[in-house]
C-alpha cells in the first residue's frame, strides 16, 4: 500500500498548484489604474472578484471590462442577478450592444447559467454581476466553474457585494464608495461624479513593490442631464 | 448512368418497429402487423420469426394468435398500421437517397438515386456504395435491399431479387443485364413492373393488370425472365399489349423507364400514433424523444441542422394542439429540443389526452465559420446554438440575448434582442474619460420618503433604509400626457447615509415615491 501511494505520489499535483497554472494572456479592464495594478487585467482562464457594496463602482468595472473586451473582437457575455442592466448607461461605457450576450436571472441560476456560457467555449469575458446580492454558492460550484474557465482560456470575472467564500479568484479588488460631487447653480444640483476606493486584495503581482494597492478611482457621469 | 435502387421490404411493418429499438434489433420476437385494430382485422405484415410459426399475410389476428400459441415460445406481438408512420418511414427512405445525392425519385417502399459520381468518394466500388447505403438506412431504422444498374427498372428488379442485408450489382451493357434477369423468377419483373411497394393498395388497376399478366404467362409455360426475352417481342407486343411488350424489354436487358428525380421537401417529419391516450407529461416525452431523435438523425444524415420545429399533437377526441419552437440557430442536440418540448408543454398543458404526435422540423445549413488569423475565434455557431437553448430553458428564452434600448422616455424600459456573434471588430471604443453607470431595479422599487426642507431628508424601502445626505433635483420628466396611461415623474439623485447614490422618482399623479437603481 506504501509503495502504491509512494507511486501516486508523482503523478499527484497539488491544488494549489493547479490554483496557480498560468494560462495566458490578459483581458483589459478599460481603466488604466485597475490595469496597471493587477499587471494587465482580468487573467485568461482564471476567476477574478469584485466585491463592494451599492455604488462602488463595479457595475461600472464590470461593464467597462465588457466593453474593451467587444471591442478587441472577443466575445462577451454578462450573467445578471436581478436583471439590473442599463443598456443606454451601458453604452456609454463602449458596451457593444448586438454582440453582448445578456443572461438575466436569479441568483441561485447565475452559476449554471455562467457554466453554460462558459461551456460553449469562444468567450474571451464572461461577467457575473450579482448587484447587491450575496452570491451563494458551494466551493464545489466555484472550483467548477474556474475548472471550465481555465479549459477555456475565459477570463471569469464576479462582482459581488462581498467576495463570495469558497471563489478563492487569482484577482480580486475590494472596492468602497467614496464621497460624490455635485454642481450646484441657480437651478436643482447636478450630480458630476462617483469616486470610490479600491483595494487589490489579490494579484499575481505580489512581488512587484511599484504596483499601488490601494486606486482612488473615478467615474464622470454622462453628459444627459435628468 | 448508374442508380442506386434501395428498397424497404414490408416498409409498414419497419415503419411500427421503428418505434421501438428493441423490436428492431430482437430478431428472434414474432411480430405481424395488423391492418386495423382488433381480432378480425387482417395481417398484412410480418417478421421472419413469424412466418417460421406458418402465420402468413391475409389470416385473421385471431388465427395468427391461435398459430403463435402453438409454435411459438414467446407471446405473439400484434401491431397495427399506422399511416402516420408509414409516411414518415418513406419520407425516411427519401433522406436515405437524399443523403447521397441531391434528387432523388421516389415510389412507395423504394427510392431511387444516381450513384456514378460517387466512386471518387467510394474508390473501392459500387459495393462499398452499396453497403454505404445500407449502413445509412439502418441509421435511419430501415432495413433496405440495395442494388445498383444502369437503369431505374433494372434496380428495381434487382433489388427486389436480392436477399436481405445483400446487395446487387448489376453491369451496365444490356447483353450483361439481359444475362444477370434471365435466371430471375418471372415474379419478380411482374412485382417490379407493378411498380408499387408490396403494402402499396392504392394501385389497384395496375395491380390487377399485372396480375392477368402473370395468368397468361404461367399459361404459357414462362417461368422465368429468361424465357420471356428469348420470345420475339413483336409477338408478345402482338398478344400482351404494351404491358407485356415492356415486361419483354425489361427482361431483355433494355429499359427505357424514365429518372424522374424531385428536390428534397422543405421540412423533415416525423410522427406516430398511439396505441392510448396519454394524458400526464412524463409518458408523452418519452415518446417526444423517440421523434425527436429520429428527425435529428434524419437531418444529420443529410448534414443538416434543425432551425425550428412545430409540434403537431393530436387530441382526444378530436382536434389538434399545434405549437411552434423557434430556435437562436440551427443545432442538432436532442437534450435541447427535448427540453425546450417539455417546458412548453409544461407551460401550456394540452387541453385533451393526446393520442398521436407529430414533429416537423425546419432543416437548415450548420454556418461554416471563416476563422480569422488577427482576431479571436469565438464561439462556434452550433455549440451556442445549443447553449442559447438551453440558457433558455433555464432562465427563460425572454431572458436570454442582447440588450436592446427602447424609443421611450421611460429609464427603466429595454428589451432583449436576438444574439448572434459576429467576428467583426467594432469601431466602438470605451470612452478617454471612465463614466458612470448605473444599476437598475426592474421594476422600480416602492420606498417611503421622508420630505424635508430642500427635497428628500430620508429613505424607507425594502433593503434600504438611510438618511439623504445630499439631493440633486427634481429633474421633471413627462410623456404620453395625451393618453390615458400617460405619466409624469420627478427624478432626483441622493446621496444616503448608507453610502450609496440612489436614483428615486416620485410619481406626479399618485405622489407614490419608487428608488430606479443606484449608481454604482
Amino acid at each position: 500500500m506504501a509503495t502504491w501511494s509512494s507511486a501516486l505520489a508523482a503523478h499527484l499535483v497539488p491544488a494549489r498548484v493547479l490554483e496557480q497554472r498560468e494560462t495566458g494572456g490578459r483581458m483589459g479592464t478599460g481603466m488604466a489604474e485597475v490595469d496597471g495594478a493587477t499587471g494587465g487585467g482580468w487573467p485568461r482562464g482564471a476567476l477574478s472578484e469584485v466585491a463592494g457594496p451599492r455604488s462602488s463602482g463595479k457595475t461600472t468595472l464590470l461593464l467597462m471590462s465588457l466593453g474593451n473586451a467587444l471591442a478587441a473582437g472577443e466575445a462577451a457575455a454578462l450573467v445578471d442577478v436581478g436583471g439590473g442592466l442599463d443598456p443606454r448607461w451601458a453604452q456609454t461605457l463602449g458596451v457593444h450592444l448586438s454582440r453582448l450576450l445578456w443572461v438575466r436571472c436569479d441568483a441561485d441560476q447565475a452559476l449554471p447559467a455562467a457554466d453554460m456560457v462558459l461551456g460553449a467555449g469562444g468567450f474571451g469575458l464572461l461577467a457575473i454581476d450579482f448587484g447587491d446580492q450575496q452570491a451563494r454558492a458551494p466551493t464545489g460550484a466555484w472550483q467548477r466553474l474556474k475548472r471550465t474557465a481555465a479549459e477555456q482560456r475565459t477570463a471569469l470575472l464576479v462582482g459581488a457585494p462581498y467576495r463570495p467564500p469558497g471563489a478563492l479568484g487569482k484577482v480580486a479588488l475590494r472596492m468602497a464608495p467614496g464621497m460624490p460631487r455635485f454642481a450646484y447653480g441657480a437651478g436643482p444640483a447636478l450630480l458630476l461624479q462617483l469616486q470610490a476606493q479600491a483595494q487589490i486584495e489579490r494579484t499575481q503581482n505580489t512581488n512587484d513593490i511599484d504596483v499601488p494597492r490601494e486606486l482612488n478611482l473615478h467615474w464622470q457621469r454622462k453628459s444627459v442631464a435628468g | 448512368m448508374r442508380i442506386a435502387c434501395a428498397y424497404a421490404p414490408q416498409l409498414a411493418l419497419q415503419a411500427v418497429l421503428r418505434r421501438s429499438p428493441e423490436w428492431l434489433q430482437n430478431k428472434q420476437q414474432a411480430i405481424v402487423l395488423a391492418a386495423g385494430p382488433g381480432e378480425r382485422a387482417r395481417v398484412v405484415g410480418l417478421t421472419a420469426a413469424a412466418v417460421n410459426a406458418g402465420i402468413h399475410k391475409g389470416i385473421t389476428v385471431n388465427q395468427a394468435r391461435t398459430l403463435g400459441s402453438a409454435r411459438l415460445d414467446s407471446k405473439l406481438e400484434v401491431l397495427v398500421r399506422s399511416e402516420t408512420d408509414t409516411q414518415a418511414a418513406q419520407a425516411a427512405l427519401a433522406d436515405v437517397g437524399y443523403s447521397f445525392a441531391p434528387r432523388v425519385d421516389v415510389e412507395p417502399g423504394s427510392v431511387f438515386f444516381e450513384v456514378g459520381d460517387l466512386l471518387q468518394l467510394y474508390p473501392k466500388g459500387e459495393a462499398e456504395i452499396a453497403r454505404a447505403i445500407a449502413a445509412r438506412a439502418a441509421r435511419l431504422g430501415l432495413s433496405v435491399r440495395v442494388a445498383i444498374a444502369g437503369s431505374k427498372g433494372i434496380a428495381r428488379i434487382a433489388s427486389h431479387a436480392g436477399q436481405s442485408g445483400a446487395h446487387v450489382l448489376v453491369p451496365n451493357a444490356a447483353a450483361a443485364a439481359a444475362a444477370f434477369l434471365a435466371p430471375l423468377p418471372l415474379q419478380a419483373g411482374l412485382q417490379a413492373l407493378g411498380r408499387s411497394g408490396d403494402d402499396d393498395t392504392t394501385n389497384v388497376e395496375q395491380q390487377r393488370a399485372v396480375q392477368e399478366l402473370a395468368t397468361r404467362l404461367q399459361r404459357w409455360g414462362v417461368r422465368r425472365l429468361g424465357d420471356l426475352a428469348a420470345l420475339p417481342i413483336e409477338d408478345v407486343a402482338l398478344r400482351l399489349g404494351e404491358t407485356g411488350a415492356q415486361l419483354h424489354r425489361l427482361a431483355a436487358g433494355r429499359d427505357d423507364e424514365l429518372f424522374a428525380p424531385s428536390l428534397p421537401p422543405d421540412a423533415v417529419l416525423e410522427g406516430t400514433e398511439l396505441d392510448y391516450a396519454l394524458e400526464t407529461l412524463e409518458p408523452l416525452a418519452f415518446v417526444l424523444r423517440g421523434l425527436v431523435d429520429r428527425v435529428l438523425t434524419r437531418l444529420s444524415c443529410r448534414n443538416l441542422a434543425c432551425s425550428g420545429l412545430t409540434l403537431r399533437l393530436k387530441l382526444e377526441p378530436r382536434g389538434f394542439d399545434v405549437r411552434d419552437l423557434e430556435l437562436g440557430a440551427p443545432t442538432r442536440d436532442s437534450q435541447t429540443l427535448l427540453q425546450l418540448l417539455r417546458l412548453d408543454i409544461a407551460r401550456k398543458p394540452p387541453t385533451s389526452p393526446v393520442v398521436g404526435a407529430e414533429i416537423l422540423a425546419r432543416p437548415a445549413r450548420v454556418r461554416a465559420v471563416q476563422l480569422d488569423f488577427l482576431r479571436p475565434a469565438g464561439p462556434a455557431p452550433e455549440r451556442m446554438a445549443a447553449t442559447l437553448a438551453r440558457l433558455g430553458a433555464l432562465v427563460g428564452p425572454v431572458n436570454v440575448g442582447a440588450p436592446q434600448t427602447t424609443d421611450s422616455f421611460k429609464e427603466e424600459e429595454c428589451q432583449m434582442g436576438k444574439w448572434q456573434w459576429s467576428q467583426t471588430t467594432t469601431q466602438d471604443k470605451p470612452p478617454l474619460v471612465p463614466q458612470l453607470g448605473i444599476r437598475r431595479y426592474r421594476p422600480p422599487k416602492e420606498i417611503e420618503i421622508l420630505m424635508g426642507r430642500d427635497g428628500p431628508s430620508a429613505i424607507h424601502g425594502t433593503g434600504i433604509s438611510a438618511r439623504i445626505l445630499v439631493a440633486a433635483g427634481p429633474y421633471r420628466t413627462s410623456n404620453e400626457w395625451w393618453k390615458e396611461e400617460g405619466w409624469s415623474r420627478d427624478y432626483w439623485d441622493v446621496h444616503a447615509s448608507d453610502g450609496a447614490l440612489y436614483r428615486l422618482h416620485q410619481d406626479r399623479q399618485s405622489g407614490s415615491w419608487f428608488v430606479d437603481g443606484y449608481y454604482d
